[in-house]
């Protein structure tokens, strides 16, 4: 039995759970493969609380791995990412409490223009106005008072809260207290939206806690008493955080005036050249550049205190020798954000399997590094290593992830970047949590299905996974050494695009800004920065330019991947039904449509009339979704179709429909905008590229003027309307409940 | 056809003896044909030489870039266009077919033992 840990790999060090005696849970047991067996650990006091999972190793007497404290090829992982087992602490020896439990509502968000009028969200930049909604159809039982005070409170510890359950206000200019005192009305969440946290300055851990005081029933006597009581007062927050507040991550970062810098050049070895063997070989020169925090700016200057992340950037092909330094403005930045970041050499015209490996000898190397006498003795954290690439180099990020894996190399890599990347080998899952950045106006891996798209990247890797979609970007732009001959190289971009392409500082930027939030999200244990992925936020140093990201988190329930090449149902079995429409076909998309980019099936929906609906049954035995965050589907405007007026944004209605007939439609465009494909000069590399439209489903549950709540309990179907528009045709995947 | 022309200029075809086999123990002769041209671009994509239908292996741009070279097993048959292409993006081809007739042949001894 070991503490729970994400993301599994061969090599991973095994660090078994203790008993309160402090022995190691490890238990031995025989058997003989007749039948199933079940083992008795103990009972839940005798572990301490926390998360678990469950590592099984067959062995034979004597066999010489019995006793290795890594994860072997052989072993049984009950869950490579989920809890298998979670041992609670008493309730009242958390809390301290005997009369009801902590209510913790989200509270904090923004509000929308349209239904359902608020969005509850966890990371605000710097600078970003924080507001607070209180939905007046989940007020705790037995509240009577129709006024509150809202505290925002700089996040506490379960010792803090121990210690003290004082509300101290941080809202005011300064971080002075300045609660606010609001009415509570029934009806719509619209109405008890309030601006708690003006242009915050100082990033953060806060709470947002709704004290209702003495519950007075006369507004007249209402009086807060300052400190958060159970069962009554809530709280966004309390053991989780509540909400962020943060800095950009396209802005230097506090190592920014004092980056280091360490070259090296040690020689050269021979790497396999294919993944067919250990030979043919490639003879790899292994040369670097390394930027880091550090105690003042300068070359070998002496690193700063503490561990930092390490990143390597592995660049593509081109006939520039020197291609690795065309990544220095983000090495410097990714220092600034106190990360180790190095880009590594790689011959011109080398393959996959080169660069891969590239990326894993310099991975070795550093951790030499860290444990020699010198520069970084001691300042690498090699559990949490990022790699990041770019074309071939993109590529190269999934095959040195699968390799570590196959390998048993038991390099701790968190997470993986590829900007751009070929796909000459579709090797697949990365295994890793992976980021595809792409420009709408890439030259040279411009779009030629199936092997040129950098979409198949994504589409075939597992998840979670992400995609930042650059309208106008382009291929050599993210290398400054690459930049100035751009134009002449990718010869997909046509005379008629220049002048819509973004610039290279835009490029730049771009990768400066979603890497480092990629990075900081599975390196740095900042969960809050994948709302840059998943809910829309941007560097602000982007704001023109138009970006458009798909997310997918594992551990989903998925209602339709179109998979099964049938339009009448759905993935899990439920009936699909059209009324109105045009046309309702699912297929792989390239099949439906030759701009799609993608290699995954799909579903076309085209309408000419305002009454056409699409809908999806859900089976009973998945009609309990309220496990779920969001509703999430990835949709496009079908290039070409008729129905699509040209350069115009699309739009529909997203009804979800429970057992007791209440149902609620959300505008798609309210989260996100469904645009027109990019055009650029040659039609046929135009993609009609799927985005992620990702709903809270507390969107369809919250008190809303004149709208039903839905049960999330008991949803019988999902239907998209198409009374936005009058014409239009878009294509659909992945339909699903997720996190 | 491609996209985008990319001018060649003429071709060279020589024989070579390469190495096969485990280790590289082996010596055989293949056909290396080098084809001249301004510009050949190193890209992500990888470019392809052909001689009529059949495509070289071991395709390699030079490091000034002006000339591709790749190998074949075999001498291709006589009239093939010799062309190279990077995918569906940019291709050209030489004006003058392919001829055997053309191949500069090992000097004499090369090969043997």
């Amino acid at each position: 039995m070991v503490p729970r840990q994400f993301g599994w790999r061969i090599g991973d060090a095994i660090e078994p759970a203790r008993w309160r005696d402090g022995n190691a849970v490890v238990s031995d047991f025989t058997h003989d493969g007749s039948a199933s067996r079940v083992l008795r650990l103990g009972d839940s006091e005798s572990f301490a609380p926390g998360s678990y999972q469950f590592i099984v190793r067959v062995w034979r007497p004597g066999w010489y791995l019995r006793d290795e404290m890594t994860l072997l090829p052989g072993d049984v992982v009950s869950d490579r990412r989920f809890a298998s087992l979670v041992i609670r602490q008493r309730f009242k020896q958390r809390l301290g409490y005997s009369n009801g439990i902590v209510l913790t509502p989200q509270i904090a968000g923004r509000p929308l223009a349209h239904r359902p009028y608020f969005r509850f969200v966890n990371n605000f930049p710097k600078g970003t106005d924080v507001f607070a909604a209180l939905d007046p159809d989940a007020l705790p039982k037995g509240l009577v008072s129709q006024r509150a005070a809202i505290y925002v409170i700089r996040h506490k510890t379960a010792a803090d809260w121990s210690g003290s359950n004082a509300l101290a206000d941080i809202s005011g200019a300064g971080m002075t207290a300045a609660p606010k005192l609001v009415p509570i009305v029934p009806g719509c969440v619209n109405w008890n939206t309030t601006l708690v946290w003006p242009n915050p300055q100082v990033p953060g851990k806060y709470d947002i806690a709704i004290d209702f005081g003495n519950n007075a029933q006369n507004p007249q006597d209402f009086a807060a008493d300052g400190t958060l009581d159970p069962p009554l007062d809530m709280i966004d927050g309390y053991v989780r955080v509540g909400f962020y507040v943060t800095e950009d991550p396209g802005l230097p970062g506090p190592y920014g005036g004092s980056i280091g810098q360490h070259d090296y050049a040690l020689g050269t070895v021979q790497v396999p050249s294919t993944d067919a063997g250990p030979v043919p070989t490639d003879s790899l020169p292994l040369t670097a550049t390394v930027r880091y925090p550090a105690q003042t700016a300068g070359v070998d200057a002496q690193c700063a205190g503490g561990t930092f992340p390490l990143i390597v950037v592995m660049h593509g092909n081109s006939g520039y020798d020197n291609s690795y330094e065309g990544y220095n403005y983000l090495l410097d930045h990714l220092a600034s954000q106190g990360f180790i970041a190095m880009s590594i050499y790689a011959p011109v015209g080398v393959m996959i399997e080169t660069r891969a490996r590239a990326i894993l000898a310099h991975l070795g190397i550093m951790a030499q590094n860290n444990m020699s006498p010198g520069l970084f003795q001691g300042h690498i954290d090699l559990n949490n290593l990022g790699i990041c690439g770019h074309s071939r180099g993109g590529e190269a990020v999934v095959r040195a992830a699968r390799i570590n894996a196959a390998e048993g190399l038991g390099w701790h890599i968190q997470a993986g970047v590829s900007i751009a990347p070929t796909d000459y080998h579709h090797y697949g899952d990365a295994g890793i949590p992976l980021l595809v950045i792409y420009g709408s106006n890439d030259g040279d891996v411009a779009g030629t299905w199936p092997d040129r798209t950098c979409f198949n990247i994504y589409d075939e890797t597992g998840r979670p996974r992400s995609f930042v979609f650059v309208y106008g970007a382009t291929h050599d732009y993210f290398n400054t050494v690459w930049a100035p001959t751009a134009l002449s190289v990718e010869s997909d971009i046509a005379p008629s695009d220049v002048p819509h392409l973004i610039s290279q500082t835009d490029h730049e930027n771009v990768a400066k800004g979603y890497l480092t939030a990629f990075m900081q999200a599975h390196l740095l244990g900042r969960p809050e920065q994948m709302e840059y992925f998943a809910a829309n936020l941007k560097p602000s140093a982007l704001s023109a330019i138009q970006i458009h990201t798909s997310h997918q988190e594992p551990g989903v329930r998925l209602l339709d991947n179109f998979e099964q090449h049938d339009p009448g149902s759905n993935t899990l079995g439920g009936a699909v039904t059209g009324s109105s429409l045009s046309n309702l076909g699912e297929d792989a998309l390239h099949a439906l449509d030759n701009h799609s980019p993608h290699v995954t099936g799909g579903g076309d929906i085209a309408w000419q009339s305002a009454a056409g609906i699409y809908l999806s049954r859900v089976p009973n035995a998945s009609k309990d979704v309220s496990g779920f965050e969001v509703l999430a589907f990835r949709v496009t405007q079908k290039y070409g179709s008729p129905q699509n007026p040209p350069n115009q944004a699309q739009d529909l209605f997203v009804r979800l429909t429970d057992g007791n007939g209440h149902s609620r439609a959300l505008r798609a465009s309210t989260f996100t905008d469904l645009p027109y494909p990019y055009v650029r000069g040659y039609t046929d590399l135009i993609k009609s590229a799927l985005k992620s439209v990702r709903i809270p489903l507390t969107s369809f549950a919250i008190a809303n003027l004149g709208q039903q709540d839905v049960d999330l309990t008991n949803i019988q179907s999902v239907s998209f309307e198409f009374d936005a528009n009058s014409t239009g045709e878009i294509e659909v995947d992945d339909i699903e409940f997720s996190l | 056809m491609a996209r985008n022309t990319l001018v060649l200029t003429h071709y060279e075809a020589e024989m070579v003896l390469v190495p096969e086999g485990p280790n590289d123990a082996k010596l055989v002769q293949a056909l290396r044909v080098i084809v001249f041209g301004p510009h050949f671009p190193q890209r992500a994509i990888e470019p392809e030489l052909l001689v009529g239908d059949l495509k070289a292996h071991g395709v390699s741009i030079t490091r000034e870039q002006s000339a591709i070279r790749g190998y074949f097993a075999h001498p291709p048959p006589d009239g093939g266009r010799v062309r190279v292409r990077y995918g569906d993006s940019l291709e050209g081809e030489v004006s003058e077919m392919f001829s055997q007739a053309r191949i500069r042949r090992l000097p004499r001894g090369c090969g043997k033992g």
